[in-house]
């Protein structure tokens, strides 16, 4: 695709940027900040004295390491999860017409349409009768139904955008159904995989209130609740709560900026990739 | 890294996805504590005693945040897969044992030779309910006055003679605003209008008591927070910010940490709050030399507060509930207790302890005999978020408190009759 | 083979014109691949459904009691204040979320140097625990300690601090931005995810036309986006109607009740006051509205979701 008026666009996206960055800048900042600079009347933007103990604090003194550990173990396994059902349900409803075909679809988002304050209690009774309370299996499990729907409602619409002569065209050679979603469907899908798969993960990764009801021992516990664990009753260690979050999310801004080369500029450079 | 150990570590990695919490039968002896973080290590070191003591018995700590442990406890108990024992604070205490799910312990407590007759009045009635004794009180607390004695003096108030009266109290918050040696605006009174509903509550509930008023009758068949002691007080609290100005422009946003840190940053120069201020205040701003009361009264009235604290609890469909019970023998004995307490702790004996022993301590041990448990009703809570919503139309200035408070004593009856 | 390039870009021209083909397979096969998803979803979730019924005509003590919880919550005063704003917060929230989301998302998909890094850099709001982003702005619109304001004022844009969170009118305009600022990267990426597709063939066609960069939006990518737009546009309003945590960490619902949304109204019947039945009962009422607003939705999209 040609430049046009490149120097507007950026202009555009540095507003924007700015916009999304300035809480985070905000955070930052306080991560660096001494107690005593954390609050002030007016705030002061650039800590006097900057200090990386809440980082230390963070790293060595607390459960943030090994929760790191099990956030990456959950929410992976989950994300793969949630796509292993996702893709062949979503290929199901964007390719095929059957009966009953929008109850299903509309069923399939039946678990988003309950609040988390109803469906805690009888899902704990779930997993325990299935013994996976306090595993990395029940979380995953959790956040596969927390995260299914929305990857087979949006792949619906990525997928119905593949023209479906290229299909039936390798069908036609004599591919199979699965080589036929393996060979076209996924290579050509992949923007549309990718998306949903970071919103899987970073689904699984942010989630608090489950993590901190089915999963008690720190073996299993999850960042969201090493985040909580700064707090005591009356008080929270900002400080280290605001290192702690940059730690939850640059790897994942990293992981993004690696992984958004998939979003090129149209289907063609796609199509031909594949 | 040789070749076992990182087999070990991959194992230790693998072995969450295999249950851990093995069935119940298997592991009778295991005794599974939800302590907060915050007392962690205290916790630990008491399991090590008391596992020391009693060969055989296992205690797991597991660890909970105070941010939704309601949420944790509540899936818990009526999920009907409960810890043995578990720390919750004392104001839950009669609303959890409403559900059926909470043991009583009256007979815990006989066996074990906890003396109740040791324990601060206040603290047992919150474990109280429907005649039983449905926890252990360990901590308690009581909120005095907190106030920065710098600021007395800038404003050519007497740091050393705290007001004793409402009066005095609105007088030193009134000369307290004032502008800063560098220019700033500060303000005389923390007033909390807005967060948890249960920090107004601990804030304002004490003035109605002290003047001669309540939110419900004693019999707990009646709201009377419309009659006239009652709107007074109410009218006083909020009068700090809505008559006064000496309330800081974010009340409506100002939870109780939000005070400290504004008495922190030196923009308020009194609040109320409890002990576990203190530290916190050293801490994040050592120039502050604080000052501690008891909380100002009507002319010739005592001092009120709303007791705070921590209970141990036992639910109902705890697995091992013999554990449990010599668990809660072994934490309630007075050094034990003594030592466990983030606050005071509930047993007069154990309050004779060095670390309770601290100056600045003083006011808030005088002011617990004045502290009160907040009245045993189910919907307590519900009807402290009434009150709540409508103190807040107050401090709005979109009602005047005997308005505010008809609406809330309508709503507050109502639910009472249901 | 397939995908050479040729026979790809005949192929795309010809579903570019809009020309589909009837289905080329059996009907089964359709319920063979969605089965797998449906099951999973089913045995987790079905139990919760029931549960979640079940309680809502049920009394503490597990008798059943009709409607009464129902009547209970319909009566009071608060369920339809909660309504009123939970439209209102929702409405507003996914207007902007779609709105600046999709800007984003088609400047995202233009060339221009540092790209890559830009669309990271937007992703962050949403990849913040919301949780600590909410904690975060609460500060940040503080009265005393906000920055916030502390701009503003420092640059002559206000005279006086301003109240964000404490003022009845501001509370719930501050409280829709930060969640726009929260979800909006959410909705940039799924667009632009869907933007892949649009095929290079058609902007040429459209620039042989003299199309500008706006009919080339409204001719071009927006039809081509429908789908995902409407997806995106059902599922933020469902997740709208049952999140709490911003407002919840932000204001409580307050201040008198000015922000509290019905799914914090449930959290509190529940988890506070204990009052797990009338939970249930405005849980099953805002499951009923939510779900008939996904039929709806699917019937007004049955074209582009059977063709």
């Amino acid at each position: 695709m040609r430049m046009r008026g490149t120097l507007g666009l950026q202009v555009l996206a540095g507003v924007l940027v700015a916009a999304s960055l300035f809480p985070f800048a905000w955070m930052a900042l306080s991560s660096i900040k001494t107690l005593r600079e954390l609050y002030t009347v007016p705030p002061s933007w650039i800590p006097a004295a900057p200090t990386l103990s809440n980082y230390v604090k963070v790293l060595l003194e607390s459960n943030i390491p090994r929760y790191f550990l099990n956030s990456v173990v959950i929410a992976a396994g989950a994300t793969l999860i949630a796509l292993v059902f996702a893709i062949p349900a979503a290929y199901g409803f964007a390719r095929f017409n059957f009966r009953g075909k929008r109850f299903w679809q509309a069923s399939i988002l039946a678990g988003q349409m309950l609040p988390t304050a109803a469906i805690i209690v009888p899902l704990f009774i779930v997993l325990r009768y299935l013994g996976l309370l306090n595993t990395y299996a029940g979380l995953i499990l959790v956040y596969m139904i927390l995260t299914l729907p929305l990857c087979v409602w949006m792949l619906v619409g990525y997928l119905r955008a593949i023209p479906v002569e290229l299909e039936e065209a390798a069908i036609i050679d004599g591919a199979s159904r699965f080589v036929v979603l393996r060979r076209i469907v996924f290579p050509l899908a992949l923007p549309g995989i990718v998306a949903v798969m970071v919103y899987s993960f970073v689904t699984a990764w942010n989630e608090f209130i489950f993590a901190l009801c089915f999963a008690l021992d720190s073996r299993v516990k999850t960042l969201p609740i090493g985040l909580a664990e700064f707090s005591t009753e009356f008080n929270t260690d900002w400080g280290a709560v605001m290192a702690a979050s940059m730690i939850m999310t640059l790897p994942i801004v990293l992981m993004f900026l690696v992984m958004q080369r998939v979003f090129v500029n149209g289907l063609m450079s796609g199509a031909t990739k594949g | 890294m040789n070749k076992t150990r990182r087999m070990i570590l991959g194992a230790a990695a693998v072995a969450p996805f295999a249950r851990l919490a093995a069935p119940a039968v298997a592991q009778t002896q295991e005794i599974v504590w939800w302590a907060p973080n915050w007392g962690q290590a205290r916790a630990e070191e008491l399991i090590r005693r008391f596992q020391a003591e009693n060969t055989g018995l296992r205690v797991k700590l597991e660890v909970t945040v105070s941010d939704g442990l309601q949420n944790r406890v509540l899936t818990a108990l009526r999920s009907g897969s409960p810890p043995e024992l578990i720390d919750i604070q004392s104001g839950w205490n009669v609303p959890y044992a409403a559900t059926g799910e909470l043991m009583p312990l009256d007979e815990v407590a006989t066996q074990q030779g906890i003396a109740l007759n040791d324990f601060l009045p206040a603290p047992l009635a919150t474990a109280r309910h429907d005649g039983r004794l449905m926890g252990i009180p360990y901590r308690c607390e009581s909120h005095a006055l907190i106030y920065n004695k710098g600021a007395y003096r800038e404003a050519g108030l007497n740091p050393d003679q705290p007001p004793q009266t409402w009066e005095a109290w609105v007088d030193a918050a009134k000369r307290l605003t004032r502008r800063t040696g560098d220019g700033r605006q500060a303000f005389g009174m923390g007033v909390c209008g807005g967060g948890e509903v249960g920090n107004l509550m601990f804030r304002c509930m004490p003035l109605i008591w002290m003047n001669g008023g309540s939110i419900i009758s004693d019999d707990l068949r009646r709201a009377v927070v419309n009659e006239p002691a009652a709107v007074e007080a109410v009218d006083y609290y909020c009068s700090f910010f809505t008559r006064h100005g000496a309330a800081p422009p974010s009340t409506l946003q100002n939870d109780g940490l939000a005070l400290r840190r504004l008495f922190v940053a030196g923009t308020v120069a009194q609040y109320q709050s409890g002990q576990f201020d203190i530290g916190a205040i050293r801490n994040e701003n050592a120039n502050i030399e604080i000052g501690v009361a008891k909380l100002p009264t009507p002319p010739g009235k005592e001092p009120r507060a709303v007791l705070g604290g921590w209970n141990f609890v036992v639910p109902r469909q705890a697995r091992n509930r013999e554990g449990a019970a010599k668990l809660i023998g072994f934490l309630a004995k007075p050094e034990n207790m003594g030592m466990y307490t983030d606050t005071f702790p509930a047993r007069v004996s154990a309050m004779e302890l060095p670390r309770f022993r601290d100056p600045i301590l003083t006011p808030f041990r005088e002011m617990l005999p004045f502290a009160r448990a907040t009245p045993p009703l189910a919907s307590w809570v519900q009807i402290v978020q009434l009150f709540f919503d409508n103190t807040q139309r107050i401090l709005l200035r979109e009602a005047t408190p005997q308005d505010a408070m008809n609406d809330a004593n309508r709503a507050i009856q109502r639910l009472i009759d249901r | 083979m397939i995908s050479t390039p040729a026979r790809g870009a005949a192929a795309l021209r010809a579903s570019a014109q809009g020309r589909r083909r009837p289905d080329f397979v059996a009907r089964h096969h359709g319920p063979f691949f969605i089965s797998p998803a449906l099951l999973a979803l089913i045995a987790l979730i079905g139990y919760p459904l029931i549960y979640t019924a079940w309680l809502s005509v049920t009394d503490d003590r597990g008798n059943y009691v009709g409607f009464d919880n129902f009547n209970e919550i319909l009566d009071d005063r608060v369920t339809a204040l909660a309504i009123r704003n939970t439209i209102v917060y929702v409405g507003w929230s996914v207007f902007f979320q779609v709105l600046l989301g999709t800007a984003a998302a088609i400047l995202l998909n233009q060339r221009f140097p540092g790209r890559g890094f830009v669309r990271s850099a937007l992703l962050v709001p949403w990849i913040v625990p919301a949780i600590v982003a909410a904690t975060t702005w609460a500060w940040m619109m503080h009265t005393e300690f906000g920055i916030v304001n502390y701009i503003l004022v420092e640059a002559g844009a206000i005279a006086e601090p301003i109240g964000w969170l404490t003022n009845r009118d501001t509370v719930m305009p501050a409280l829709i931005a930060v969640n726009v600022w929260k979800m909006f990267p959410f909705v940039a990426l799924m667009v632009l995810a869907g933007l892949q597709a649009v095929p290079e063939t058609l902007y040429e066609a459209a620039r042989v036309d003299g199309a500008n960069l706006w009919q080339e939006i409204r001719f071009v990518m927006l039809p081509q986006l429908r789908l995902v737009l409407a997806s995106v546009t059902l599922i933020l309003t469902i997740w709208g109607f049952n999140g709490i945590t911003i407002i919840y960490t932000m204001t409580r619902g307050g201040p008198a009740n000015r922000s509290l949304i019905t799914p914090i109204q449930i959290f509190k019947q529940a988890f506070e006051f204990l009052r797990f039945g009338e939970a249930a009962a405005l849980s099953v009422m805002l499951f009923a509205f939510l779900a008939l607003l996904t039929l709806a939705y699917l019937r007004l999209f049955r074209a582009a979701s059977e063709d």
